[in-house]
């Protein structure tokens, strides 16, 4: 197992109960080094074996006989996606493939199926969505890898770039980043709606990318060149945004992935400046973790991101791997 | 600082309308307005999008809440693109990163899959990082000779140029000594009106130093080629401005 | 800056650019191709495309998945030691076009231009020709493979710095592999996109390392080929008789051009020779004032060695792969030019024609020709007439004889041998008498150059010649006759002169009418006629002093001429040896003492009572010495008794 011990640091300073002090990297001059919230690196995720998936027996002995066979590894995932079953799917976008990594059943599963640029994945229940910005389309995969009936009326698409899921209400957010615009799309087929159209103002977005959902059925979207993360609420209303290009901290000059944890924290991905911001949901900047680099716990042109439980996957595209960020405490 | 002086011109520019023109940028897909669009606001420019505008040092900014005692300290800050700073010790921190950011097939119609492959064509041991199992120091090897049908190659850049038919090291990976065949090569692309670069991302290019990127053969702000091209692809001349085949 | 590029680019134009824009590979609208676009004018897009190529080494922009299915046939060969497998690296990206499965307009990505570029004149894959080299790789030079250096010393690694290089093959990074890009690079305007020139195999050699070449014939010779034209066998090289792409032979690329007359033999291993060595086959050669010897029209004649009969039998001798394809000792029933002469080593005469050979030695040993051992001729005859001669001499119970283990018959231990492979039994100067002309004149010279003697040894082939070679006495390889050599003969058993094989039987009386010197040509090249029929002093020892009939007391004469008109063979049937004396019983006949090639032809019938001398009955026709000493004979003579040892024993007075 490659899971490693490296522990990255946040300092505390809000009224959480629980947390404890961790240890500071040494070496990484952008963490605090006094007590509080701490991150710790969990992890990364660059092959099977990463998770414990061990190849089958015949697989084995095919590798052995072919030669070392690297197609099982991780290329340059661009987003990833936690299902309730606890799989993991990487959309890996040079491998014009998803990986699926089942980490219950010890089983991996490659889904390549005429795939172009597969730019987004998400789970509903144990269906895996994908968004193919490149052939402008959506399709859905079943637990065994076979093309499954989409769940939703999906309406012509420009360049699907990102997915989200509000499973309590039944939605399915997709955004278009060509067409400037948002679609909330009703599970189990429906009119979609949608909201956008290009521009700066509130309610206009342009070039949405990823999407995200919070428990109380609000929806970020990370309006790229906007250099924003735009907040609607349950029925597309715009809320709010937040968020400014430059080079100060906690602008966002690339808001890459998107997710929001059980706190209410809003975690983007930046890809600029390689790191993940953290945010309270009003916009205030809580803190940073990351930074360039292809050490553990170091991001390279990171892209899209999702949480399970209080676990953070951060899509590492070009180191190759998805690093795992534990977003509460752990001691080594 | 460039940044800054660079905003303040045209950012001047915008916001005086009898002495402003269109450039070549405004008519370009490079214009995340929309082509031919202007700004909607005073203070937004069409440069920011991709010169990030710098606030850290006039703005100034809020330190992370729960950072407060670090000042806002961000490592990744301290190492900026300066010409005048050290290297970065990453490749592709040259101004391609930027390109690729953005042209992931979501913002952008054109996805640019680099793969490491395609940065060098030799094996790359500069970004071999011992420590790793696999992962970042496999990426950097070629791909297997199966996964032909499922990948796709560009031309490679973050690489050393022999300007001046002298082999160069660029970004701390300089592949040879001397060069093998110095004929295949135009000893300085320049005068043909491509660009080469420094690691520190300058333009003070001496041989020896000298580097490829994105902007070696396409000029962001736009140019009256196709493709943001510095010179037309009309028979093979943007290729032939390199290599001397 | 565009005035400066315009300028440029109409300047590419109007001139011959040193590039690949001045070669075949130029396949843009504005080149002067045979094959080229309609309206694309770009050059480089036929291969590379700088995004969505297909493989980023060189950001190619064709259609691979035919390269990489495992669909070619691959070369392959008995002296192969690497591993050829299907296709890797560089040579993928050639066999995009030239395996004529992709049309050379198709294209994985064009930017805003169509992908299928149309090409003039209705070309679409590669046309029909040498260039297109189909998805059968037999017959071409393999590529993708590691060379295996160490098993075989004549193959190397290009130097480092030569322009023959080691490519990337399976193992990216590493550059272990000949592909086609080790030999072209497919943008240099130079013949044939070679990286470097080929003239004297000097391409070829960078890796074929052959020992033995420098100074051979092929590598020396001046003769044009073809005849009509500039260019000399030299020159060519390798390509004379190889054809690294289309060749013709199952393997090792062998080719039957036969440049001077037109199009190419059909398949066989002698029409690769015969493209030059054949009548006309190339030009005269200033430096020897000859061409290429003929030996087309040698093999034409009568009797000859069958090159013929057998294709694709032959596996290289000469080789140093190892195991060797072929048992030095030839087990399978053919014989090729190859059989005799290493092609990449023989020396003209005088030189060593079989230079580069094995051979099996009298003892049976295996030889190879090298610089410290120098092959015999008649270590390369053994190889088919030693031990395993019977696959090659089938019975013939009609014509005598029939074949023999001629390794054994030359073994210096017989009693009796014509001297091939050591000075001869018979040590007497008697025997030197025998070898001279009466008049002085020499019978000849031996091989050597030194006059015949008892010491001179012979070699094959100054029996088995052309019958051009009968102008001299002695050797043939004093005949000023061209070619030489044992390949094909007027006269039987490919005899340099006539010898007649007549011989009478028991009823029906001696085989001719009359003595005609011409039955006994071959012997006469080298035996004195005179000697055999003069009178006392110049004489052989076959005589008896007074007891003869004719009165000069040469018994030779007396059997040939006299009172018979026997043949040679009917006493001196094996030539060869006495070994295989079938019907002969030899009588006390000291060891190392000689028998003078006396063996009976199967006619002639035994003595039909006892051994006067001895007393016992020889079942067979008797020759031996009596207790005196003296030489007898003891047989039946046509059924007459006369030959009943008493009668028939001589003493040739002192020698």
């Amino acid at each position: 197992m490659s899971r490693l011990v490296a522990i990255l640091a946040l300092a505390a300073a809000c009224a959480h109960s629980g947390r404890q002090v961790g240890e500071a990297r040494p070496d990484d001059p952008s963490w605090p080094r006094d007590g509080g919230l701490r991150i710790a690196y969990a992890g990364e995720l660059h092959e099977p074996d990463d998770v414990g998936i061990q190849r089958g027996f015949f697989a084995r002995v095919w590798r052995f006989i072919t030669g070392n066979d690297e197609s099982d590894e991780l290329y340059r995932p661009y987003a990833v996606a936690v299902a309730e079953d606890g799989r993991i799917a990487v959309a890996d976008p040079g491998r014009r493939a998803v990986h699926v990594f089942d980490r219950r059943k010890h089983d991996y599963l490659r889904i390549k199926a005429q795939l172009r640029y597969p730019a987004a994945v998400v789970f509903i229940g144990s269906t895996l969505l994908v968004a193919d910005a490149d052939a402008r389309t959506l399709a859905a995969f079943h637990a065994d890898g076979n093309p499954a009936p989409l769940p939703v009326e999906v309406p012509p698409l420009q360049r699907p770039a990102g997915l989200a899921l509000d499973a309590r209400r039944g939605v399915l957010y997709l955004s278009d980043s060509a067409a400037h615009r948002v679609y909330a799309l009703p599970l189990g087929g429906g009119q979609p709606r949608s909201v956008g159209g290009r521009g700066s103002a509130l309610g206009e977005l342009n070039f949405p990318t990823h999407l995200a959902v919070d428990g109380a059925g609000s929806l970020y979207v990370c309006d790229a060149m906007n250099f924003r993360i735009q907040i609607f609420d349950a029925d597309l209303r715009p809320l709010r945004t937040f968020g400014q290009g430059g080079d100060a901290l906690g602008d966002l000059p690339r808001p890459k992935g998107l997710a929001v944890d059980r706190e209410g924290h809003v975690l983007i991905v930046e890809g600029y400046f390689d790191l993940v911001q953290v945010f309270s949901a009003e916009g205030e900047l809580l803190g940073v973790f990351g930074g360039s680099g292809n050490q553990p716990g170091k991001l390279w042109l990171p892209g899209g991101a999702a949480i399970e439980g209080h676990n953070l996957f951060v899509a590492d595209t070009f180191n190759a791997r998805v690093q795992v960020y534990d977003l509460e405490r752990r001691t080594p | 600082m460039r940044a800054a002086l660079l905003i303040a011109m045209l950012g001047a520019a915008a916001t005086t309308p009898a002495a402003s023109r269109m450039s070549s940028i405004d008519k370009s897909k490079h214009n995340f307005f929309g082509p031919g669009e202007r700004s909607p606001l005073p203070g937004m420019d069409v440069c920011q999008f991709c010169h990030v505008p710098n606030r850290l040092e006039t703005a100034g900014s809020v330190p992370p809440l729960w950072d407060k005692a670090g000042k806002g300290h961000n490592a990744a800050l301290s190492t900026p693109a300066d010409p005048s700073g050290p290297p970065l010790a990453l490749r592709w921190a040259g101004s391609t990163l930027r390109c690729l950011s953005c042209h992931d097939s979501t913002v952008s119609s054109i996805n640019i899959v680099f793969r490491p492959s395609s940065v060098s064509l030799r094996f790359d041991q500069i970004a071999d990082d011992g420590r790793r199992r696999d992962a970042a120091r496999s990426t950097m090897r070629a791909p297997p000779e199966e996964w032909l049908a499922s990948v796709m190659g560009n031309h490679p850049v973050g690489i050393p140029y022999p300007l001046a038919l002298e082999p160069s090291e660029y970004r701390g990976y300089g592949p040879r000594a001397t060069l093998l065949a110095t004929g295949d090569w135009q000893p300085d692309p320049r005068t043909r009106g491509l660009k080469l670069f420094t690691d520190r991302s300058g333009f003070d290019v001496i041989s020896g130093t000298a580097g490829v990127e994105c902007a070696s053969c396409h000029d962001p702000h736009g140019t009256p080629n196709k493709y943001f091209l510095r010179i037309p692809k009309e028979r093979s001349e943007l290729c032939l401005g390199c290599h001397r085949k | 800056m565009s005035t400066a590029l315009l300028l440029s680019a109409l300047l590419a134009q109007t001139q011959p650019m040193p590039d690949v824009r001045s070669t075949k590979h130029n396949l843009s609208s504005n080149s002067t191709n045979t094959v080229h676009a309609v309206s694309e004018d770009g050059v480089c897009v036929f291969c590379h495309i700088p995004h969505k190529a297909a493989k980023s080494k060189p950001v190619w922009n064709r259609d691979l998945s035919y390269q990489t299915s495992g669909l070619y046939n691959v070369y392959t060969s008995t002296t192969l030691d690497s591993n050829v497998g299907q296709p890797n690296g560089a040579s993928k990206l050639c066999l995009s076009c030239h395996d004529g499965t992709l049309a050379i307009g198709s294209l994985l990505n064009n930017n805003l231009g169509p992908t299928t570029v149309q090409m003039a004149n209705g070309v679409t894959t590669m046309p029909v020709g040498p260039r297109n080299l189909g998805t059968d790789l037999r017959d071409d030079h393999p590529v993708s493979m590691v060379p295996n250096v160490g098993s075989d010393p004549e193959i190397v690694v290009p130097p480092a710095g030569d322009y023959v290089q080691l490519k990337e093959g399976a193992t990216p990074g590493v550059a272990d592999s000949v592909q086609c890009t080790s030999c072209h690079d497919p943008h240099l305007p130079t013949y044939k996109f070679l990286v470097k020139s080929n003239t004297r195999g000097a391409l070829c050699t960078t890796c074929h390392s052959k020992p033995g070449w420098i100074g051979s014939a092929h590598e020396q010779s001046m003769a044009a080929y073809p005849a009509s034209g500039t260019q000399v066998v030299s020159d060519l090289a390798c390509l004379s008789c190889h054809a690294p792409h289309n060749g013709q032979s199952p393997s090792r690329l062998l080719q039957t051009n036969n440049l001077s007359f037109g199009a190419p033999f059909p398949w066989n291993e002698e029409n690769v020779c015969y493209s030059c060595h054949q009548s006309g086959g190339t030009g005269i050669d200033p430096g020897t004032g000859r061409g290429a010897p003929d030996i087309k029209t040698q093999m034409g004649k009568a009797t000859h060695h069958p090159v013929e009969l057998a294709v694709d039998q032959h596996q290289p001798v000469f080789t140093t792969h190892l195991p060797e394809p072929e048992s030095v000792l030839n087990s399978n029933l053919h014989v090729e030019c190859a059989d005799c002469h290493n092609p990449h080593q023989v020396r003209p005469l005088p030189g060593n024609v079989h230079k580069g050979m094995k051979g099996i030695s009298l003892s049976g040993a295996t030889v190879i020709d090298n610089a410290a051992v120098d092959l015999k001729q008649y270590e390369v005859c053994f190889r088919c007439h030693g031990d395993t001669f019977a696959t090659f001499i089938p019975p013939a119970p009609t014509r005598p004889p029939s074949g023999s283990n001629k390794r054994t018959e030359f073994q210096t231990t017989n009693g009796a041998y014509h001297p091939v492979a050591g000075a001869g039994r018979n040590q007497s100067s008697f025997l030197n008498n025998v070898l001279d002309a009466p008049d002085g004149q020499l019978k000849g010279n031996d091989w050597q150059g030194n006059r015949l003697s008892r010491s001179s040894t012979l070699l094959c082939s100054d029996c088995h010649n052309s019958e051009a070679t009968n102008n001299v006495n002695g050797s043939a390889r004093n005949s000023s006759a061209f070619p030489k050599g044992p390949h094909g003969s007027v006269n039987q058993r490919i005899l340099r002169a006539n010898m007649s094989f007549a011989v009478g039987s028991m009823n029906g009386g001696p085989p001719f009418g009359g003595y005609n010197t011409n039955n006994f040509a071959l012997c006469f090249l080298c035996h004195d006629e005179q000697r055999l029929r003069g009178a006392t002093v110049n004489r052989s020892n076959f005589y008896q002093p007074g007891n003869v009939s004719s009165g000069n007391g040469n018994l030779h004469n007396l059997h040939l001429v006299d009172k018979t008109n026997a043949n040679c063979m009917e006493c001196h049937y094996n030539i060869h040896s006495n070994v295989e004396a079938a019907n002969t019983d030899y009588r006390n006949i000291p060891s190392g003492s000689p028998s003078h090639l006396i063996n009976f032809a199967p006619t002639v019938v035994r003595f039909n009572g006892a051994d006067p001398y001895y007393g016992d009955r020889p079942t067979k026709p008797r020759y031996g010495r009596n207790p005196s000493g003296q030489p007898y004979c003891l047989l039946q003579c046509h059924g007459s008794d006369k030959m009943n040892g008493t009668d028939s024993t001589y003493a040739p007075p002192s020698p």
